[in-house]
């Protein structure tokens, strides 16, 4: 495209230097080269034209799609536009009106009377001269026509010589010569036309023609014939004007031409100039508005690539950078640009890696306080939750699954029995500066359920503030289990230390009857009967108790196999028809059949159902529901009783032995029944109904 | 300044009309022929072929005032004759061209007529001097050739090379446009 430019500004300047020198007249250009050069000048601005036209709707459609730099463009090709213009067209203007008005100087009245007046002179002599030869040539003939025959030739010799005349020569009517008198020895005299020679019989006829650069007068007179006052002669006479006369006749005549051909040409000459200069004028505007459409790209075209660039990097893209072409101060701005681009890409990058770290790492601590049994709550300063995993959220039972930003206490107040919690984090958290971990545990009864929940806070310090790492455990199981062990090793204990000593006490008390009886009274006898019979009572009650202590402790055998859960139901619940108890059992299956050790399950069901029966004891109308539901690989069986139920202050303990709600009884039924379903890897559950009794639910799987 | 500007574009608005029409008109070709070959006549005398022609010249009122003013006019008589090749194209054999000038003497305020040959006639007025440029007398136009089945061409125009230079250059001006047609005169074997 430079090339082009180049090529195209010299072709420009060439043409135009070209047209200049065709006007100054130059023999080598001529009228026809003119006219070419004229042509392809023409053609030149409007090629440019059509140049320019393109370029500007290109900019003016760059300006509407809003390309960067394009305004700049513009806004540079106006000014440099604008610089050329007025002062090239303040110039053109001067210039034309300069040239009309040096060429209307060429002409004025006074050069052109003088010039006239000269060659009215010049004639005038002339016209003098040519009467002075009329005169000369008719006296000449007069005396010749008086003279004789014989002595012409001499008398026209003498007066020619008298009269100065060059040459002299007499013809008759047929132009033949019949005497000749000449200044010079000159061949035979031209001969004269013959129109002239009948111009002159009428008397005289003169007449002055150029011959080579000189100005020559030729008089023709008739000479009178004595006879017949006819005419059969003509007298020619041939006289040159003096040369300095000619000389200053012919070079006026020459100059008033020329001033004539000037002044003739002249509107042709503005025409031709002013045209010349508008060319001019149009190719350097022209030129000048190409060139800055040139320029001006070339201006705007680092400042463009910087903006381009630096739209490129707001979106991101750091790794643009821009040639560095020049060396001038936009060369260093574009080089200080890309240094900056480098190390903003290398931050970049750098950065992209450390939050690819991070992303991993934050999955990786994602993953493990997903999994993670324990909660995990990060509290900042102003209680709000920063982080917490999805166990925190089942153990705290949070509405949603993400509670990030909202301020933990509020949360958790929502539940009542939170409140121990809310309180301990406001003694120890928040009214105090806390720096050390402290773990502490609260025991909820949560819908009827016994929960122990334990908080282990760690604060961490990070810089001026401080977080705190809230770590929270569900450890009613835990609890639970640890009670339940601490329960069978008593029970093993009781076992041990009270059955062995029983036997002997209910011997010994038989022995003292036995021995006795026939030594007391009557009434003594009586009391003795009684005592040792409550002595005998309590000890098989006492043996009773122990050895369900000991069957509690005692690792149990199970006795694996298939059997049909329905017939068992059935079967139990004929033991019970003469009870008085309305027991409804409802099935989704006739036949459901479970693995399991059937004698262990029946002491569950037997055991629950008397769990009922004695619930339902005061109970006019007393009834047991009781449902089984088989699903794909377990099977749920709802024991429902309308009796008097447990109260809540036992509902969460009710599986620890020892914990009853009857007046009789050791406890243990449950914690038996509890044990035997945690053996057989099921679960067991009781819920208070909401009218009457209560619900237990015992869930089996079937293999 | 405005008006300033103002004032030279009013004065030279006209021109630059003038300009602009001249600059982006297309130059329609005066087809006007103001001479008209009437008669041509080639003799052959002495081993030459001599031509011979009468032609009516007309001049326009430009023209008549440029010559009145001392703008010589230099007629360019162009004869020709060709004749056909072998292969039946025709191709020029002989070929002359010579000028006749007309010219005003400012000072002798006589018209110019200067022939072929250099030989010049004065006339009082143009009309004479137009008639005298009607005759071509038996102008020598080049040895004899073996001629078969010519043709003789003629065309006599204004050479416009002789005017002025702005005349010449003013080209949307059809007054100089003074020319006739080519004449084409069947001459056979004429030797």
């Amino acid at each position: 495209m430079r090339y082009v430019i180049t090529i195209v500004a010299f072709i420009g300047i060439a043409l135009l230097i070209l047209l200049a020198k065709s006007l100054s007249n130059s023999e080598l250009l001529s009228s026809d080269t003119f006219r070419l050069l004229l042509i392809f000048n023409i053609i030149f601005v409007c090629s440019l034209i059509v140049l320019i036209t393109i370029q500007i709707a290109r900019l003016l459609q760059n300006v509407k799609s809003e390309i960067v730099g394009s305004r700049l463009t513009m806004r540079l090709v106006l000014s440099f536009a604008t610089v050329v213009i007025i002062p090239v067209t303040i110039v053109y203007l001067v210039s034309v009106s300069f040239l009309t008005k040096s060429i209307e100087s060429w002409f004025n009245v006074q050069v052109e009377s003088a010039l006239q007046g000269g060659l009215s002179l010049g004639q005038k002599t002339l016209d003098i001269l040519l009467k002075d030869i009329e005169l000369k040539s008719k006296s000449l003939a007069y005396s010749i026509s008086a003279a004789d025959e014989s002595s012409s030739s001499a008398i026209l010799n003498d007066l020619r010589e008298k009269f100065s005349i060059q040459e002299a020569v007499i013809f008759d009517v047929n132009s033949k010569i019949l005497s000749v008198s000449g200044e010079y020895q000159t061949p035979l005299p031209v001969l004269p036309k013959q129109e002239d020679l009948m111009r002159a019989s009428e008397g005289f006829f003169g007449k002055i023609e150029e011959i080579d650069g000189k100005i020559f007068m030729k008089a023709y007179v008739p000479i009178p014939s004595k006879e017949l006052l006819q005419t059969d002669k003509i007298i020619q006479i041939t006289q040159p004007i003096p040369e300095s006369i000619s000389d200053i006749a012919l070079s006026v005549e020459s100059v008033y031409e020329d001033y004539q051909t000037l002044a003739y040409s002249r509107s042709s000459l503005k025409i031709i100039y002013t045209m010349t200069l508008t060319l001019v004028l149009l190719l350097a505007i022209l030129s000048a508005v190409a060139a800055s459409f040139f320029l001006s790209r070339r201006i705007s075209q680092p400042i463009s690539l910087l903006a381009d660039a630096t739209r490129q990097i707001a979106k991101g893209k750091y790794d643009k950078t821009i040639p560095e072409n020049s060396k001038d101060e936009l060369g260093l701005l574009v080089k200080l640009f890309n240094s900056m681009t480098l190390k903003i890409n290398d931050a970049t990058n750098s950065s992209e890696k450390s939050r690819e770290r991070l992303e991993i790492a934050r999955a990786f601590l994602d993953t493990i306080l997903t999994h993670l049994s324990s909660g995990v709550i990060v509290l900042d300063s102003d209680n709000i939750i920063k982080l917490h995993n999805i166990t925190a959220s089942k153990i705290i039972k949070f509405k949603k699954v993400n509670m990030t930003g909202v301020k933990f206490t509020n949360e958790i107040s929502k539940n009542k029995i939170y409140q121990p919690i809310i309180k301990k984090l406001n003694t120890i958290i928040f009214k105090k500066p806390f720096l050390k971990e402290e773990s502490f545990e609260f025991n909820t009864n949560n819908k009827d359920n016994e929960e122990i929940i334990r908080i282990q806070i760690t604060p961490l310090k990070r810089q001026k503030n401080i977080s705190y790492i809230l770590v929270i455990d569900d450890i009613t199981e835990l609890t639970k289990g640890q009670r339940s062990q601490a329960w069978s090793e008593i029970a093993r204990r009781l076992a041990h230390e009270i059955k062995n000593p029983l036997t002997p006490i209910q011997l010994s008390a038989e022995r003292i009857e036995h021995k006795l009886k026939d030594k007391l009274s009557s009434e003594d006898l009586i009391m003795l009967k009684k005592s040792t019979l409550t002595i005998v009572n309590q000890v098989q009650a006492l043996k009773t108790m122990v050895n369900e202590f000991s069957e509690y402790s005692r690792p149990t055998e199970k006795k694996i196999e298939a059997f049909n859960l329905v017939s068992l139901f059935e079967n139990i619940i004929d033991l019970y028809q003469a009870t008085g108890i309305k027991i409804k059992l409802s099935m989704s299956n006739k036949k459901i059949l479970i693995k399991a050790d059937e004698n262990k399950i029946r002491q569950v069901i037997i055991n629950l159902i008397e769990n009922a029966k004695d619930g339902l004891a005061e109970e006019i109308k007393p009834e047991i529901n009781i449902e089984i539901i088989s699903e794909n690989k377990s099977v749920t069986f709802l024991i429902e009783d309308n009796g008097m139920g447990i109260s809540k202050e036992l509902m969460g303990r009710i599986f620890e032995p020892y914990v009853t709600s009857k007046s009789t009884g050791t406890g243990l039924g449950l914690a038996i029944v509890n044990k035997i379903i945690e053996e057989h890897s099921g679960k067991i559950d009781i819920k208070r109904n909401k009218s009457k009794g209560i619900s237990v639910s015992v869930r089996l799987p079937k293999q | 300044m405005m008006g300033y500007f103002m004032y030279y574009f009013k004065k030279i608005s006209n021109k630059l009309a003038v300009i602009f029409i001249v600059l982006f008109s297309i130059h329609a070709y005066s087809t006007e022929q103001i001479i008209k070959i009437k008669d041509i006549k080639l003799d052959y005398e002495g081993g030459h072929y001599f031509l011979s022609s009468f032609q009516s010249i007309s001049l326009l009122s430009e023209a008549r005032e440029a010559l009145s003013k001392g703008i010589p006019f230099h007629f360019l008589v162009t004869a020709k004759i060709s004749q056909k090749n072998k292969y039946g194209f025709s191709s020029p054999v002989l070929s002359k061209e010579f000028h006749i000038k007309l010219k005003y003497k400012s000072l002798l305020q006589k018209y110019m007529v200067s022939d072929m040959n250099d030989q010049k006639s004065y006339f009082n007025n143009i009309n004479d001097a137009l008639e005298k440029l009607s005759y071509i007398e038996k102008y020598n136009i080049g040895p004899s050739i073996d001629l078969k089945d010519g043709t003789l061409e003629l065309k006599i125009k204004l050479d416009k090379k002789h005017l002025p230079k702005a005349l010449q250059i003013n080209f949307n001006d059809k007054s100089w446009d003074v020319e006739s047609e080519l004449e084409k005169f069947n001459i056979g074997k004429l030797n």
